[in-house]
């Protein structure tokens, strides 16, 4: 296995990737949809909630701007590729950790898709025909392991989708097939004892399954969900050549945060034009986040920065400092999909997709959830009209949820009161 | 399906949890919120099919709608189904009430507080229960029906944690490479990573599982694990054997035949195509991402009076995992195979035996480690400035010195939790030493602590972790005493809480930027469990070292019986060493780490018994964990309902071939039904029957495919009763007879391979 290690350069790669095309790439044929709808969503995610005062734009409507030192100031370059949503509300519930779980579910038990969260009730609906049904990338979730304040997707009520934290093994997920690099009559005999080997654990865990009473059957059923999921991608190809591989680094080094999230957005960037998957989420930390932003020289943790009140400006300033960063590698993200063009053509990646950034708390300080500061790009192939900032008045987050789902072309209307989803985020 | 002791037991323990938490919450909806938050991942599924469908709809809502009866009163519902969330939410916001008369979701209909419709509910009577277990999950109480539980004396199976895995791939394949690292990371459920409740596969654990078989196969010596090297043409009887001797050992007990063969068809499949050895590899990497491999199970197999007795195989398990997180040894799985670990007393020789190996200490280091939460200590920031050089080396030595002290008392049979609490030797490294201002001496030799280290709460692991990064933490280093050795868990702070310390002011003792939190009474009733022990510990800075002349006084409040002032850490660890609620804490750390189970409700009256004797037996550390296996949890549980067996009294179940029992009412059933149908010659079919009780009964299909061509089967049964719950198959009625198709993960059945389901009905 001939790996370069070099690192994914900064604005190269992606283009002259999309070259050569190696195996299968399966199409999903669009049926003639009546509306437009985008072919993919990514969620970004950053911790502890915001400063409204250095969050909200000034201005209206299509005529907005950023002042200068505010958090979203480095948003400028996408300016007219956004939706800053001011005015979503968490109905019902707020604090860090129902934050946490009630962000992408609807409510931090149950929630509006059963217990899922919106990115794996997406994925369930438009990704089951891809390599991945969805890809989680993360920066350093997991170092107080897997908890309700570490994760942020659910495959099913209670059970989370976890993301994977480090870059090598992301990449290795990817692209190990290709890496391989077998001939087809070698990659169809392992293809096949792949197979085998997993109908053998199939039926180990169909006989396990009838020894069991009901709430153990759960486990079983979840283990059976997972190995299908799995399995469902192991015969899709990939349109891409296999790119270098990423930096070995540590997934709990928070000095290297930096350098993983540029290395997990440059895989993410991948997935989506390789077109591994439609649904992909890069999660940055997590609630009470104990990220130490040492690259800013920020002496105090994440969370202990959203704490400081208003009396203290210079540790305010610090916390926009750092929601400052957070806004950089946001803008990356989308300029990079603006910068690469759909391998289906109809744009770039950013024209036909829709890009979430999504928080799990209001005011940092209060531990409210009034405002939930959330920023869409991306024209989700004329589903979403961009360059706006709105202003909600306090309408509940699921409505925003529902609208997602629209955007990427799912009927909801068995999503009961939040099926007509948030009037005037689209357009 | 609900029974009536576990629920009222979890009431019991829920009702004793809210008593000391009470205090924290605030007024009404701020308390809500705050109890919200703990509330546990099914409780509005519950809500929906349980509450609702139950004492909701058919008692309550008589006259808690708007314009009835109790239509001014705090909990008014709505029969439009388009309310549904709004009727969760209301009666989420009663079940987070209580008063003196208890909580209110069940004490006003059963009258025990004043209620304008009086008892509407009896006591310990169904609709009671649910609305009882319904309250417990909105607190935070997780234990319920349909979801995963972990339960004292419950039929469980237990997904390896990553450590466990890594120890037992190293243990089987003898293969070097951190494989564990590799799996996403294990959830932490009341500070274990073990509870079997919560650990799961999720899509990327299978897919992360499967690449690591993938590569260990390839990366095995196999020469270390097959017995046999075949001359050319006897390859095969050599397999067979391996996947006998090698299946043994990687799923820690015997391989049924189906395995073996099924096993075997794939060593058959793999072998054609690229030769014994690669056939070999296949089967190693079959068997680690094999469910049997992944889970150890704690079912049990023979029958006794309303219990599953467990397997001495998975009692070997049992035993391994907890006492050094790896799969078992050459001696348990002897003691396994020769049926002798069933007695209790070769269990607790066996438990003494595994205490005194080497590899015990990989499993007190998982315990001590999570116990008192030295796992945080890498993500411990340091200010540079403040602590120069705190690093990574110096931290891992730091808590190898806490490992040691646990391991030490734990191998000696005298050594007892008292002693942990108030030890005056130590085991260090030269760094440490150096940390300490302790002379040199050879690495981890037993010395002398220095002065003012006596216990384990003044070692550097502990007041290092719980600190900011440039100061001591009273908070954290109280808070930890309150949930690690009082078993009182703090809720966060409440929302519209604005949480800022004022900074550090080098002219006052750090407890001065404290005085909010005991001044201000919406703080106070949280902060008064926490700040006040924490203040004991100011002689110990940031970074774990000495402080001069520091106020070391300190008080604990609202415990049980342990309440009143001490003087520093050292007097601290007396108190808590004496305390009996102290010692019952420690024996419910201990259940939850060695049972992997949820410690309220049953678990609960347990950890209380064996406290007793924990007690009154000096606090014995080995004893403890020995007393751990002689409880009934360790070798039997109770029998499922839902599956198995009927229980003593229920008419014995009929013999297979006969289909259905007599008197099963419904269409067809007679006796002299026709035999039951698979669609292809090749397709055996066997069906076992068994009576639930009554009309209803089970039957467990396997169908095995004879040929050599896969089969889309179908099976054809006479119709008996009503199918109520069925597994694996689509079902659908025709012409007299139930049709079974399977789902779309069981559909075909390959050559040579199995595939079951079954339904249940009356």
């Amino acid at each position: 296995m001939r790996i370069s290690r070099r690192s994914f350069t900064v604005g190269l790669g992606l283009a002259a990737l999309l070259g050569p095309v190696l195996g299968d790439l399966r199409r999903e044929a669009h049926a003639d949809a009546p509306k437009a709808a985008a072919r993919r969503i990514v969620f970004f995610f950053s911790p502890n909630g915001t400063v409204h005062q250095f969050w909200r734009p000034q201005g209206d409507g299509a005529t907005f701007t950023f002042a200068p030192g505010s958090i979203l100031e480095p948003l400028a370059p996408i300016h007219d590729d956004v939706v800053v949503c001011d005015g979503i509300d968490f109905h019902g519930f707020d604090n860090h950790e129902p934050g946490m779980r009630g962000m992408l579910t609807g409510r931090p038990d149950g929630g509006i898709f059963g217990g899922q969260s919106v990115d794996q009730y997406i994925a369930a609906k438009i990704g089951q025909d891809s390599r991945f049904p969805s890809l989680e990338f993360g920066v350093l979730t997991s170092i107080w392991g897997a908890g309700t304040q570490t994760r942020m997707s659910y495959a099913s009520a209670g059970k989370f989708a976890d993301p994977e934290d480090n870059p090598t093994e992301a990449y290795k997920r990817m692209f190990a097939d290709a890496l391989a690099g077998s001939d087809a009559a070698a990659a169809a005999r392992i293809l096949s004892k792949r197979q085998s080997i997993i109908d053998l654990a199939r039926a180990d865990l169909s006989d396990l399954r009838a020894r069991l009473g009901a709430s153990e059957r759960a486990k079983v059923d979840q283990h059976l969900d997972a190995i299908r999921s799995m399995e469902k991608g192991l015969t899709t190809g990939s349109s891409c050549a296999t790119p270098a591989a990423p930096l070995a680094l540590s997934p709990t080094s928070m000095a290297d945060v930096p350098k993983i999230g540029r290395a997990q957005t440059d895989l993410l960037l991948l997935s989506l034009a390789c077109g591994m998957t439609k649904v992909a989420s890069i999660q940055w930390s997590h609630t009470v986040s104990p990220l130490l932003m040492s690259w800013l020289n920020l002496g105090e943790s994440h969370h202990e920065l959203s704490h400081k009140d208003d009396s203290n400006a210079q540790g305010v300033q610090n916390f926009v400092t750092a929601e400052r960063w957070f806004a950089e590698q946001f803008t990356y993200l989308v300029s990079q999909m603006k910068a690469t063009p759909d391998p289906q053509g109809g744009g770039s990646l950013l024209d036909t997709s829709l890009v979430v950034w999504v928080k799990e708390l209001g005011d940092s300080r209060l531990h409210d959830a009034k405002s939930v500061p959330f920023v869409l790009a991306g024209g989700a192939a004329g589903a979403l009209k961009t360059g706006r900032y709105l202003k909600f008045g306090g309408a509940s987050h699921t409505l925003f949820l529902s609208s997602l789902c629209q955007a990427v072309g799912i009927d909801t209307s068995s999503l009961g009161g939040d099926a007509a989803g948030l009037p005037g985020l689209l357009g | 399906m609900i029974t009536m002791n576990r629920l009222w037991a979890t009431l019991l323990a829920g009702g004793v949890t809210i008593a000391t938490a009470a205090g924290c919450h605030g007024g009404g909806d701020d308390g809500a919120a705050a109890k919200a938050s703990a509330a546990c991942p099914d409780t509005q599924s519950f809500f929906a099919s349980e509450v609702w469908q139950g004492p909701l709809s058919t008692r309550c809502i008589g006259c808690h709608v708007a314009g009835g009866p109790a239509g001014g009163t705090r909990m008014v519902l709505s029969k439009n189904p388009a309310d549904a969330q709004k009727n969760y939410e209301t009666v989420a916001k009663i079940a987070s009430l209580a008063d003196a008369g208890g909580e209110l979701l069940v004490a006003k209909p059963t009258a025990k507080v004043p209620h304008g419709g009086g008892a509407v509910l009896q006591e310990g009577s169904d609709g009671a229960l649910v609305l009882a277990a319904f309250t417990d999950k909105v607190k935070g109480t997780c234990s319920s029906s349909g979801a995963a539980t972990a339960q004292l004396n419950g039929r469980q199976i237990r997904r390896l944690t990553r450590d466990e895995y890594g120890n037992t791939v190293r243990d089987l394949l003898h293969v070097d490479g951190d494989y564990a690292s590799k799996l996403p990371s294990d959830p932490v459920t009341g500070g274990f990573d073990n509870n079997a409740g919560a650990l799961t596969v999720s899509t990327l654990f299978a897919d992360k599982l499967r690449t690591n078989a993938e590569d260990i196969a390839k990366a095995v010596d196999l020469q270390t694990i097959v017995p046999c090297t075949p001359a050319a043409g006897k390859e095969a009887d050599c397999a067979a054997t391996f996947v006998r001797t090698f299946g043994e050992r990687a799923f820690r007990r015997p391989l049924t035949d189906a395995e073996a063969a099924r096993t075997m068809a794939l060593y058959t499949q793999v072998a054609a195509g690229e030769g014994h050895e690669a056939g070999v590899r296949a089967v190693v990497n079959a068997a680690l991402v094999s469910p049997s491999f992944l889970y150890t199970t704690e079912l049990g197999e023979t029958k006794d009076g309303g219990w599953d007795e467990l397997t001495p195989w998975e009692i070997a398990s049992e035993l391994s995992y907890l006492f050094t997180r790896s799969m078992p040894d050459q001696a348990l799985f002897d003691a396994a195979r020769d049926g002798s670990l069933a007695k209790k007393d070769v269990i607790a020789a066996q438990a003494a035996r595994l205490v005194a190996l080497p590899s015990s200490r990989q499993a007190f280091a998982r315990f001590v480690s999570q116990w008192l939460d030295l796992d945080k200590i890498n993500q411990a920031v340091k200010d540079e400035k403040t602590y120069p050089n705190f690093d990574a080396a110096l931290r891992t030595d730091l808590v190898d010195e806490t490992v040691s002290l646990y391991d030490r008392v734990a191998r000696d049979e005298q050594g007892s939790f008292k002693d942990l609490l108030t030890a005056t030797s130590t085991q260090v490294t030269a760094r440490v030493a150096q940390f300490y201002g302790l002379p040199a001496a050879p690495d981890g030799q037993l010395r002398p602590v220095a002065d003012g280290r006596v216990g384990i709460l003044t070692h550097g692991s502990i007041l290092a972790t719980q600190a900011t990064p440039s100061s001591a933490s009273p908070v954290r280093r109280g808070k930890l005493v309150r949930e690690r050795f009082f078993c009182m868990p703090l809720a966060p702070p409440p929302p519209g809480v604005a949480a800022q310390l004022p900074p550090v002011d080098p002219s006052l003792p750090n407890r001065a930027r404290f005085t909010e939190h005991s001044k201000n009474p919406a703080c106070a009733s949280c902060h008064k469990q926490m700040d006040p022990i924490g203040f004991g510990f100011e002689g110990f800075d940031g970074a774990g070292k000495p402080v001069a002349n520091a106020d070391v006084s300190g008080e604990i409040l609202m415990t049980q019986g342990t309440d009143g002032p001490f003087h520093g850490v050292v007097d601290l660890q007396a108190k808590l060493a004496a305390s009996a609620e102290v010692q019952e804490c420690f024996v419910h750390q201990v259940l939850r780490f060695a049972y992997g189970i949820d410690d309220q409700g049953a678990a609960a009256d347990a950890a209380k018994k064996i406290a007793g004797a924990f007690a009154a037996n000096g606090t014995k550390l080995r004893a403890l964990l020995v007393a751990f296996t002689q409880e009934d949890h360790f070798v039997k549980r109770h029998t499922d309902p839902d599956v198995g067996a009927p229980g003593p009294g229920a008419p014995p179940p009929p013999p297979p071939s006969q289909g259905p029992p007599p008197g099963s009412g419904g269409g067809g059933g007679d006796a002299g039904a026709p035999p039951p149908l698979g669609n292809d010659p090749n397709l055996v079919v066997d069906v076992k029957t068994q009576s639930q009780g009554g009309t209803a009964y089970q039957d467990d299909v396997t169908l095995t495919n004879k040929g050599t061509q896969p089969i889309t089967w179908t099976v054809t049964l006479p119709k008996a009763g009503t199918i109520f719950n069925a597994w694996n198959t689509d079902y659908s009625e025709s012409n007299g007879n139930f049709v079974f198709v399977g789902k779309d993960y069981d559909r075909t059945v390959s050559p040579g391979q199995t595939v079951t389901f079954g339904f249940q009905a009356k």
